[in-house]
């Protein structure tokens, strides 16, 4: 009998017949992997995938939030603004572009959309390969062995399975004012409406708002950001300024700190009556396009836990566990869907792969949670591992940590000489690198954070770096590659106890 | 409940009151071929495919924009894979057009397309401004 207790003989001795070893809810990152893992460990298994269209009315195919609405089109729609950003630089060496080159929005969205549509196509052909059985239909448990799939024509499946994974994921949450449902959009439409955003707000202060307000100013869209206090909350707080300067420098419009109290239609237009939370007044101005990015909720409410005896965080909707395991033995949930974990996809990926090797190969890895790097993808991209410089003194003390910094400007922007509204497009000291030691062992570093182009591939090595047990003298130690942003990483002298200035001068 | 819609508002409603694109078969198919008086417009969707699910959108606001002018159905080739693997569908969704007159060949294009673009083809295949090259009959 296995560890979790998945098959309970029957008084006889005979074993009940599960018609599933596996049953995955869920169709994205984590459950895909978990899939087929478990499927090429020679189990029956069968995954579900289904999406509720948004308010708006909008849905996807399979591979789940990162592929559809997520990571994917992001990062296209984000490198789309970072081509745009280009042109000023070209003109700097010499290329005979003119001013004013603008996007072909609807180009973009069916560009993207077709890359999505072949991704769907992969996971598709990679379930069949591995022999998972893949039904789009939206699963819920009738009991804690029982999955019932209901497809979108309303004909239903009963599955039994020896043991479940929950990879729902979760969705974005609306604000619960009037007129929110109604007329804004989230992150789940906004990646694949052909028309065109127009003046946009921005509703929220999460990496997901910032990046979409990112890349829609840097498409040419008039946006505003509407947040009710601090920028990427969780985050380093001295980068999360850096970042809401550098996007109101670039012409973001930052209307904080305030919330929306209704919305309403006003003509072709969306009109936002918000607080500013500074003096309490009601303010009001209209919009083409609301985008609501103020967090997201797992998608637990319909999946019948309550029948399956599972354990829900009711404010949340997540799953507590231990080692993927709800209080459940054999039902387990990983990705997003998790509480207290990083919702990011390689986390759901590998969190997946592991627990299916150690259900069905014998495996005893478990999924380390620690130390995970993560960009966001603003126009100026913050790539960071390890603990915030707040973090890293609330769990080692103030006064053992080490802060070393810098600010530099990368050569290839030293060309551009542009300047809009009065400031220059490439300032000087844009870039900002930090990285945080542990004096009481070694100057082990235990933070990197990175504010500057490439933030992810540069960052992605350095977290190998820390998982490594890195210490200041290895960075140190390490010489640099020339000439490179990254490069200063190896070169960090400055400290914030020295009192001296990071900032670069000179020619 | 939606009452109409305005034509291409910034934000959308998409919410459609009656769904006018019907899903058929095979065989069903031939027989809306043999029995059509108007540009018949096909469409091969699969239900884990994401274009897929943003063109039924727009086919729907196709249908009911051009009603009595087009008629438009859609065959999922998850379910149908023989007819689909006659037809050499590769890429989805797939989109055919076949013209109300016998012997005018069929227009096929691969992704997603918005409504518009659809009308436009159409009219151009009535008109004879578009040819298509080849039959996928």
């Amino acid at each position: 009998m296995a560890a979790d207790g998945a098959q309970a003989p029957e008084a006889d001795g005979t074993k009940p017949a599960y018609e599933w070893d596996l049953v995955v809810i869920g169709g994205g990152s984590g459950g895909l992997a978990c899939a087929k893992e478990a499927a090429k460990l020679g189990k029956k298994v069968c995954l579900l995938d289904y999406v509720v269209p948004s308010p708006q009315g909008t849905t996807w195919g399979l591979g789940g939030t990162c592929v559809n609405v997520g990571c994917i089109p992001k990062k296209l729609f984000h490198q789309a603004g970072l081509l745009g950003e280009g042109f000023s630089d070209a003109r700097g060496y010499g290329w005979k572009l003119p001013e004013g080159v603008e996007v072909d929005w609807e180009a973009l969205v069916t560009g993207v959309q077709g890359h999505i549509g072949s991704l769907n196509w992969g996971y598709r052909v990679a379930l069949r390969e591995a022999s998972v059985k893949y039904m789009n239909a939206k699963g819920s448990f009738v009991d804690a062995h029982t999955v019932e799939a209901v497809e979108r024509n309303g004909k239903k499946h009963t599955l039994t399975a020896e043991r479940i994974v929950v990879a729902v994921g979760g969705r974005p949450k609306y604000l619960g004012v009037p007129g929110d449902r109604e007329l804004c959009v989230t992150s789940d439409d906004i990646f694949s409406r052909t028309t065109k955003p127009g003046k946009t707000l921005v509703v929220g202060a999460s990496y997901i708002a910032l990046e979409c307000a990112g890349f829609l100013h840097a498409l040419g869209f008039p946006v505003a950001v509407m947040a009710r206090s601090i920028f990427l909350r969780g985050f380093d707080q001295e980068i999360a300024e850096l970042i809401g300067a550098d996007m109101e420098r670039r012409g973001v419009r930052m209307i904080r700190p305030a919330v929306p109290v209704s919305f309403e239609k006003d003509g072709e237009q969306i009109k936002c009556t918000f607080k500013n939370l500074d003096f309490g007044l009601e303010m009001s101005e209209s919009f083409d396009t609301v985008l609501l990015a103020v967090g997201r909720d797992a998608v637990t409410s319909n999946l019948g836990l309550d029948r399956a005896g599972v354990v829900v965080d009711p404010r949340s909707g997540k799953i507590p566990v231990v080692a993927e395991q709800t209080n459940v033995p054999w039902i387990y949930a990983i990705g997003d869907v998790l509480e207290n974990r990083q919702e990011l996809t390689p986390v759901a990926i590998k969190a997946g792969v592991r627990l299916a090797r150690r259900l069905y190969a014998g495996a005893t890895q478990q999924m380390d949670y620690d130390t995970v790097p993560t960009t966001v993808f603003t126009p100026l991209e913050y790539g960071c591992v390890g603990y915030s410089e707040e973090a890293a003194a609330e769990k080692y003390g103030a006064d053992n940590i080490e802060v070393y910094v810098s600010y530099l400007k990368p050569l290839e922007w030293t060309m551009n000489h542009e300047e809009h509204n009065g400031t220059a497009v490439r300032p000087d000291n844009a870039v900002f690198c930090k990285l945080i030691t542990d004096k009481t062992d070694d100057e082990r570093v235990v933070g990197v954070h990175y504010l500057g182009p490439n933030a992810g591939e540069i960052t992605q090595g350095m977290a190998v770096a820390l998982k490594a047990g890195a210490t200041k003298a290895h960075f140190d130690d390490c010489i640099g590659i020339h000439p490179t942003i990254a490069e200063e990483f190896t070169i960090l002298d400055v400290t914030k106890r020295s009192g001296k200035s990071a900032l670069k001068k000179g020619c | 409940m939606l009452r109409g819609r305005s034509s291409e508002p910034p934000f959308r409603r998409s919410v459609v009151t009656q769904a006018k694109v019907e899903k058929i078969n095979g065989e069903q198919l031939e027989v809306e071929i043999a029995n059509r008086d108007t540009t018949l417009i096909v469409d091969f969707f699969a239900t884990w495919c994401g274009p897929c699910l943003l063109l039924a959108r727009e086919l729907e606001q196709v249908a009911e924009q051009m009603e009595g002018k087009v008629k438009v159905v859609k065959i999922d080739v998850d379910e149908n894979p023989d007819l689909s693997n006659m037809l050499k569908i590769q890429g989805l969704p797939t989109i055919v057009f076949i013209p109300k007159e016998n012997g005018k060949p069929a227009l096929r294009t691969e992704g997603l397309l918005p409504a518009a673009q659809i009308m436009e083809i159409v009219g151009q295949l009535e008109s004879g401004t578009v040819q298509a090259q080849g039959t996928a009959e």
